[in-house]
């Protein structure tokens, strides 16, 4: 928009406690709509200034929001229509657990079935935080309501850079909780000339500022000790690109997302006429030779043959894990698992590179 | 220790003689900064390997709208005037100690082969795309686009097997290299710089740089002094044999590859000579080989790279590494082993994740990784040009490791930026940086 910009017309959205209408009884309130600010929405206002006002409040007590979100969205939906929003606020809610979960709530039904902006604040421990800061916008706070004249502004100020659809930069310097989406941007210095100004401030004992945080990741729990072996149903689940030649399901060698189910049925052992592996992160010479090396279905023939397991799942169960993204893998994983589950494996051996 | 570890011997000049034009024409030779090339002396010089059968030989610059596919190396021009052994030694010639005397090098141009392999392989043994782009939004993500590229194609001879070409190529490209570079031999060179790790202020924090290199199979392999790094001990470099080739890029997976002429000019350490005496204290290049086959040899690894460091008397390590997911790992158990003997480490890294997919961009790291250096984010879609001109042999590209194919390499085409030649380093070289959003 290169014309001057519009007045703003913002909904607020509050709990009864905030908006000065009740104390804990007022938790089962529902939704209600008033005309223009209430509670801390007149500090809205007064921050808004000409730049925009608030023109209507939703109201709706925490102990009610959990389990009606439809009357609740709906509510929401008509004061937007009959009010001309531009763009949703919702909170501080502070260290407030149930309104941090609604506010978070309030401005993802915003983004996606309103298509509107929407920004809310709350405390990092806020569980609303940790449950939605990759998917809305969240300013930080501090835990309590004291920080409320110092939010305020900077509520209002992100708030209307994003009602007038303005780019955003990293969170950082944008002061959002970051979302978990990275992308690049070029700076005056080379990486290494960055590492070797980080190093000397860490030996130095400077400040320095990591440009990757890191974060926890997702742990395994091993599973339960198999029962016995000889009622063991096995099925093999690998990411080693195991295929038949022609690949037919377009495995990719790298970045892959995609798998395939090959059937191993009447086969003592799988041959290298017939199979082969397309892994890019590994020499593939020796498995290509023999197969069984990387797939070790002759083995699992005569343990079932021998009676030491009661049966091999006729197909293996294939990918390729070369530099895959997780979230890919997780979903492969999680659609192998059902079919493995399906077939009635009560265990998988899991050939891995 | 009195801090201060005599590497008087290891003092290297390197005279420079900057290339803004290469012709062709009857006589190979140097003329001011113009570069006139017989292209019958660089096939001569093919013509010794029995695995080649013919070469072709182009020019592209900075800005053309060229593309260069099949890419293997790019190495620089140079020769030595002074001092022990030979540029790229082990290759041309015995694996004598370089690094000292005088080298000349002819900079702002490069040799860049390129040829396509006879024998269909796959998985790790396969050869992984490289293309690099003069021009247009692809050129920031390839090592080599910013130079005059002196490209030659080679075309393998009757029978020969991926292996004998692989070896083939890189001789000759070694030698012409050398050849050109001797073009410099009889010519004042515009600037010459003198490097040595002479004793600094003992206040002066001391760094070592630690460097963690991609060698497994044919198609990724790395030679030091003209042999393949193996499942060796982590060892000691001298930066300045480094500057005169004693590391050659055999790495074909390459979006992760580091170019021949990279080694030499490894961006950590020219830094580091920079500030050498000035803020710091560079004691030196610890190279441990990645992508280890297990856990427990990743921190055999690992371990004595960071003991080998302290041993220099490190206080802090800048820390990066030439390959994808495994070697992360090594990488990382690295930077933590590092931190256990109290040498503050640095890490730099390229992103796994792709750009805007909200994976994490890392796929394994331990608490001492605490300040990290981001080259910015792979994977990033972008819409490579039309060019003029398709150098490297066949127009015909194949990307994704095989998953997509495209006929005519001149066209426009959607890319994922992993497929530029060397992207994985050329990021931090272009000033890339991601941001969280």
């Amino acid at each position: 928009m290169s014309e001057a910009r519009q007045s703003i017309n913002v909904l607020h959205f509050l709990n009864p406690f905030f908006a000065g209408i009740g104390g804990e009884e007022s938790n089962d309130r529902g939704p209600q709509v008033e005309v223009g600010s209430r509670g801390p929405g007149r500090l809205l206002d007064q921050h808004l200034a000409s730049q925009g006002k608030v023109v209507a409040t939703l109201i709706c007590g925490d102990n009610y929001f959990m389990g009606h979100e439809s009357e609740v969205a709906a509510a929401l939906a008509a004061a937007v229509k009959a009010h001309g929003v531009d763009l949703v606020i919702a909170g501080p809610a502070f260290s407030a657990g149930r309104y941090g979960l609604a506010c978070g709530w309030i401005c993802e039904f915003a983004n996606q079935q309103l298509s509107l902006p929407a920004v809310t604040a709350m405390s990092m421990e806020n569980p609303g935080t940790e449950f939605r800061r990759r998917k809305i916008y969240i300013l930080p706070t501090g835990e309590s309501v004291k920080s409320m004249p110092e939010v305020m502004p900077r509520l209002v100020q992100f708030g209307v850079k994003l009602a007038h659809r303005q780019a955003l930069g990293p969170a950082e310097a944008e002061g959002y909780l970051p979302r978990g989406l990275r992308y690049n941007e070029r700076v005056g210095k080379t990486a290494a000339a960055r590492a070797v100004d980080m190093v000397l401030a860490k030996v130095r004992g400077e400040p320095y500022q990591t440009e990757i945080r890191l974060e926890d990741q997702e742990r395994v729990t091993p599973p339960a000790p198999l029962g016995p072996l000889d009622q063991a149903v096995i099925a093999i689940v690998t990411e080693m690109g195991f295929l038949p030649h022609g690949n037919p399901d377009r495995i990719a060698s790298s970045r892959n997302k995609v798998w395939g189910r090959y059937s191993i049925a009447d086969m003592n052992a799988v041959s290298a006429e017939q199979f082969m592996y397309i892994h890019g992160g590994y020499n593939t010479q020796d498995v290509d030779q023999d197969p069984n090396r990387g797939v070790p279905v002759d083995a699992l023939r005569d343990m079932e043959r021998e009676g030491r397991i009661k049966e091999l799942i006729d197909e293996v169960f294939s990918t390729c894990g070369n530099g895959g993204a997780l979230t890919e893998m997780k979903r492969i994983g999680e659609e192998m698992a059902r079919e493995v589950k399906r077939r009635g494996a009560t265990a998988v051996i899991i050939p891995a590179t | 220790m009195n801090g201060s570890v005599n590497h008087r011997e290891l003092c290297l000049e390197v005279h420079e003689h900057p290339v803004t034009a290469i012709v062709f024409g009857d006589k190979t030779v140097l003329e001011g900064t113009r570069l006139t090339v017989n292209v019958a002396d660089i096939r001569a010089i093919a013509a010794e390997e029995d695995a080649l059968a013919d070469i072709e030989v182009a020019v592209a610059r900075p800005g053309e709208a060229v593309r260069i596919i099949h890419a293997l190396d790019a190495v620089e021009a140079m020769t030595k005037v002074a001092g022990p052994g030979t540029v790229y030694p082990g290759f041309l010639g015995p694996p004598l100690t370089v690094g000292r005397g005088t080298t000349k090098k002819l900079t702002g141009m490069l040799i860049l082969s390129t040829t396509e392999f006879p024998e269909a392989t796959s998985g790790g043994l396969g050869y992984r795309e490289g293309i690099i782009d003069m021009t247009g939004p692809g050129q920031p993500y390839c090592q080599a686009s910013n130079y005059i590229n002196l490209v030659v194609s080679y075309k393998p001879g009757q029978g020969a097997t991926n292996q004998e070409l692989d070896d083939a190529v890189r001789r000759a490209t070694l030698r012409i290299a050398q050849f050109i570079g001797k073009t410099s031999v009889n010519l004042a060179p515009a600037k010459i710089t003198k490097y040595e790790l002479a004793p600094v202020s003992p206040d002066l924090p001391r760094i070592v740089y630690i460097d963690q290199i991609m060698s497994q199979t044919l198609m990724t392999r790395t030679f030091i002094y003209g042999q393949q790094l193996v499942d060796s001990l982590p060892t000691l470099i001298h930066p300045n044999e480094l500057i005169d080739g004693a590391i050659v890029s055999g790495n074909y997976k390459n979006l992760q590859k580091v170019a021949t002429y990279l080694h030499c000019n490894k961006p950590l350490m020219k830094e580091l000579y920079r500030r050498h005496g000035v803020d710091l204290n560079f004691v030196g290049i610890v190279i441990n080989r990645g992508h280890r086959d297990t856990f427990d040899l990743k921190e055999h690894g690992a371990q004595y790279a960071a003991k080998l460091a302290k041993m220099l008397g490190a206080q802090g390590a800048v820390v990066a590494f030439e390959g994808g997911g495994g070697a992360t790992v090594d990488f990382m158990l690295t930077v933590k082993a590092c931190e256990q003997l109290g040498i503050h480490p640095v890490a730099e890294m390229f992103e796994q994740a792709a750009v805007g997919s909200g994976e994490f961009p890392i796929v394994y790291h331990v608490p001492a990784a605490d300040a990290i250096v981001s080259r910015g984010a792979t994977s990033e879609m972008i819409t490579a040009s039309k060019m003029d001109r398709v150098l490297g042999g066949s127009h015909r590209l194949v990307l994704y490791g095989g998953a997509t194919v495209i006929e005519d390499a001149s066209q426009s085409f959607a890319v994922a930026t992993d497929e530029y030649w060397g992207v994985n380093w050329q990021l931090g070289e272009s000033r890339f940086v991601a941001r969280e959003y």
